[in-house]
């Protein structure tokens, strides 16, 4: 037996507007425009989020915030730059005081004790997707992901942020560089410092 | 090239950085120095190791945030309410205008909420507005009743409303469940076409991801391999593209339109997943990586 919930009705014609549309319609308080502007963009926000901060209760926050923000400022968006890079310049600001909050605490987000005592991974709650299909994936050791993530956490905020944009996004220098507000050049020494970090950090395992 | 300059560019070169002529230079060196060759060896393992770090969201946590940023917006809407106060009796407007103002506050609140919250199943529909005069006006709204079922798979109305789930419900997971219960029905037409329509035109990239692991079993058929196609030339979603690399591979599927797919995708293709997917293919296929 199976249970079918919210069967709905189509969405309208919003999926099928352009970009610029949606965005001049929800400038002028079309909140479905809105919507449909969030759901265009929003698995890439949260996807960040995750990869940064390691934690889903942060990316959730982090997530709230960006689109709170760009429904305040949504009437000062000016076409200026692409709304892809407007979103992720907020998105990364956002992450950015989160890893310099974290690092000041010094805190370890990924595991969280139950009340009835057992450790449970915060981290279940994010699928990867790629697990099954990577057999490389399966013989890492234990040891060598810990060592990444320690060595992601080490890194200055700024380089992490540049380092998984490249490798967890795939953006190009000069898309980090747009989404930072700062230049591809020094989006490049950054991603070259995070990478000699990392090398210098892991050389023993590859 | 020396050794020092090779190590220098490596890292830029691996990230697809470099001009075409430094690149060059460093492709000829790496042919020719053992050494920077291993170096390069391991700095793609260290990639590797840290690429198969990344996560996806699951669509449960995606549904949440959609669900709380819906639930904060509605809050957006409101608090402006105290601040029109404010503006009205700064204004001297008398207690019985503000009450007014407030009244058309509310009901545009409301309506607000309404649309942010709620599924367009949910939503009434202004059917009619008629002016009474005195400054009243009657609306006859039209609703969408939810109702629930529940039946066997293969009842003919829980499949059709699976179908319709799958194409045209608004939040991505129930399009993804629908499609989890549709997959065991592959030899079903509609079910297929529902598959293939899913994996060309969903927004959704987790939708759009199950849907092509969904026909995995199909990737040898022309018009779903014609599909497959096009989603590795023109997905937007990088991890699609690079899923796709691996269905077309599938079982008995032919290679021959593969190869030429491939090597026309290194050719612009920047996504470094991407690029290794289809590199390890041609390679299998002791194929040249590019055309010229």
């Amino acid at each position: 037996m199976v249970k079918v919930d919210t069967i709905a009705l189509p969405g309208g014609a919003y999926e099928f507007m352009d970009e610029a549309s949606l965005i001049r319609a929800a400038q002028h308080g079309d909140q479905e425009a809105f919507a449909t502007l969030v759901r265009a963009h929003d698995q890439g926000v949260l996807r960040i989020a995750l990869n940064l901060l390691r934690s889903p209760e942060d990316a959730r926050d982090v997530y709230q915030e960006a689109f709170l923000r760009v429904h305040r400022s949504l009437q000062h968006f000016r076409f200026d730059c692409s709304f892809s890079t407007w979103l992720h310049r907020i998105v990364t600001n956002i992450c950015l005081d989160h890893l310099r909050r974290r690092k000041v605490r010094r805190e370890a987000p990924s595991v969280t004790v139950a009340a009835s005592g057992q450790e449970f991974d915060q981290l279940d709650s994010a699928v990867e997707l790629r697990a099954e299909s990577d057999p490389q994936r399966k013989v890492l050791s234990g040891e060598l992901r810990g060592r990444i993530q320690a060595v992601l956490g080490e890194l200055t905020p700024r380089e992490r942020l540049v380092f998984e944009m490249r490798h967890f996004e795939g953006m190009r220098l000069r898309a980090i560089g747009e989404a930072l507000g700062t230049s591809e050049e020094a989006a490049k020494n950054c991603l070259f410092r995070a990478t000699q970090k990392m090398r210098a950090a892991l050389g023993e395992f590859v | 090239m020396n050794c020092l300059d090779c190590e220098k560019d490596l890292v830029f070169y691996l990230y697809g950085e470099l001009s075409a002529e430094t690149e060059e230079a460093v492709e000829a060196h790496l042919d020719a120095c053992p050494a920077c060759r291993a170096s390069e060896s391991r700095l793609s393992a260290l990639h590797r190791a840290v690429e198969a770090e990344r996560m996806e969201p699951s669509l449960e946590l995606l549904s949440s945030c959609r669900q709380g940023l819906a639930a904060a917006l509605r809050n957006e809407v409101r608090q402006p309410a105290a601040g029109w106060r404010q503006w009205f009796a700064s204004a001297g407007l008398s207690a019985w205008s503000w009450r007014l103002a407030g009244c058309a506050a509310l009901i545009a609140v409301g309506f607000f909420a309404a649309r942010l919250d709620r599924s367009p199943a949910d939503f009434s529909a202004v059917h009619q507005i008629e002016p009474l005069g005195n400054g009243r006006v009657r609306i006859v709204l039209q609703d969408a009743v939810s109702r629930e079922l529940s039946g066997k798979l293969d009842e003919q109305r829980v499949h059709s409303l699976l179908l319709s789930a799958a194409r045209t419900a608004p939040d991505p997971a129930v399009r993804v469940d629908s499609l989890d219960l549709l997959r065991g029905r592959l030899g079903d037409l509609e079910v297929r076409n529902t598959l293939l329509a899913a994996l060309r035109d969903d927004p959704d990239d987790g939708v759009r991801m199950r849907a092509l692991d969904s026909l995995r079993p199909l990737a040898a058929q022309s018009d779903v391999r014609a599909v497959l196609l096009a989603v590795l030339r023109g997905d937007r979603n990088a991890m699609v593209r690079a899923h796709a690399v691996n269905v077309l591979t599938h079982g008995d599927a032919p290679a021959s339109d593969l190869a030429g797919a491939l090597q026309e995708l290194m050719q612009r293709e920047e996504n470094l997943d991407v690029r290794r997917e289809g590199q390890r293919v041609l390679r299998s296929m002791n194929a040249s990586l590019e055309t010229f």
